[in-house]
């Protein structure tokens, strides 16, 4: 499951890079491949929630899980819920590679380095900004490390037969103001509500990884 | 292991290659070919960190500046997060931990920095409790700039880039980030860039490699 999302995390790196060096796409990025030859169960499932375990103290949580559609009936997850003693709330995030500067001098790192020299009246902040020790030419030569980033997400497509899931590096859940520090072993329920099967609930398990 | 110092030269193509070829995941394909190129690339030109620090808080340590140098004959990851990075961190330093544990006897030559980039939410004795949560308290650096300027400074000659959402204080904001991890030689360079994604036993085999082409005489 885990590998799944890398997967397609990797692929879709793997895309980018070849797109720059002017080579055709990469193998399959099946990004959440189905199972087409399972039987179809007729239902929407949801098996193997689990959040990981807080590192410390404060801080928010991320949920995870595996989605199939049994039915004929393309579906989409609209919202997923926690309880309130868990945390205050849940939203559906979805992980990015945000950077385009894979090489030199391309838009990315322009638009990086005036945002930063514009010196803005908010609290933005921008790194791969020079402290000015040397001269500006190595500005332009020097990539950059693609840029992660995370991204609310209104509803995630589950269509019919398929199967996705949420795992680390792909979608998760985010749970916010988490009451107290998620530890191994705990469960916990979770629902999920689909624009045509409705809800589905299940019990996740906070476990390390 | 001087075929894959030269595979390692040719930089992301081969990258990108590698990453396609192990998505179809299984351990037979990667077996199937005698050379496997290390997942992630060697910066070049050179990138020279070892003339700059940043606070520590490790060991009790109360902001002690720590220079971006490996132990004698070690290798420095660095990583440049948050802790409130509920998805991507985590996991990559959980994949670190991972790697570090695959390497046995050899991990006692590697030690793990965590920069935060989010200088404003994280607290140096946090990030000393974030990363204990992942590993022995001997390995780690736990480092948080005085202000993004310095952080800024550093960030840079890594090649690592953040950005932090425009916010009102005490509002809400994203932080996007490289999810790059760096290997940092006893000299202060980088000797090597993972990628997010990779593998704690990609990872411990990387390391394995570069310990060897770095500190040849060994
Ligand atoms: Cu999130």
């Amino acid at each position: 499951m885990t590998l799944t999302t890398r997967t397609r995390t990797i692929a879709a790196t793997c895309a980018a890079v070849l797109a720059l060096g002017g080579l055709a796409a990469c193998g399959s990025s099946s990004s959440s491949s189905s199972s087409g030859t399972t039987k179809p169960s007729g239902k929407v499932t949801v098996t193997d929630a689990w959040a990981r375990e807080s590192a410390t103290a404060t801080g928010d949580g991320a949920l995870y899980f595996t989605i199939e559609n049994g039915t004929s009936t393309d579906d989409e997850l609209t919202a997923v819920s926690v309880p309130t003693s868990v945390a205050a709330e849940a939203q559906m995030h979805e992980t990015v590679s945000t950077d385009t500067t894979m090489s030199g001098g391309s838009t990315g790192t322009t638009a990086m380095k005036s945002g930063a020299s514009a010196g803005s009246t908010t609290h933005a902040t921008i790194g791969r900004v020079h402290n000015g020790a040397d001269d500006g030419d190595t500005d332009t030569t020097m990539a950059g490390d693609a840029m992660m980033s995370m991204k609310e997400v209104s509803s995630v497509a589950v269509p019919a037969g398929q199967t996705v899931t949420f795992a680390p590096g792909g979608y998760h859940v985010m749970l916010m103001g988490l009451v107290s520090p998620l530890k191994t072993g705990q469960t916990f329920e979770v629902t999920l509500t689909f624009a045509k099967a409705g809800t589905v609930t299940a019990t996740a398990t906070v476990r390390a990884s | 292991m001087r075929r894959l110092a030269a595979l390692s030269v040719s930089l992301l193509l081969v990258v990108g290659a590698a990453a396609c070829g192990s998505s179809s995941g299984t351990a037979e394909s990667s077996t199937a070919t005698t050379a496997v190129a290390q997942k992630g690339y060697r910066p070049e030109p050179k990138r020279k960190v070892g003339a700059m620090s940043l606070p520590d808080y490790a060991a009790g340590q109360q902001g002690t500046p720590f220079t971006f140098k490996a132990q004698p004959d070690g290798l420095l990851l660095v990583y440049f997060g948050y802790l409130s990075c509920p998805d991507i961190c985590p996991l990559t330093m959980g994949d670190t931990a991972a790697g570090l544990e695959a390497l046995g006897d050899e991990a006692s030559r590697v030690q793990v920095a965590f920069a935060t980039i989010d200088i404003e939410r994280d607290q140096g004795p946090e990030i000393v409790e974030y990363m204990t949560h992942f590993f022995s308290p001997e390995q780690i650096h736990a480092l948080r700039a005085e202000d993004s300027y310095s952080l800024n400074g550093v960030t840079y000659e890594f090649g690592a880039q953040w950005s932090i959402e425009p916010h009102q204080p005490g509002e809400f904001y994203g932080v996007a980030h490289s999810g790059t991890t760096y290997a940092v030689d006893d000299k202060g360079n980088v000797v090597w860039a993972w990628p997010f994604g990779t593998t704690g036993d990609e990872l411990a085999a990387s390391i394995r490699t570069l310990l060897a082409q770095t500190y040849p005489t060994t």
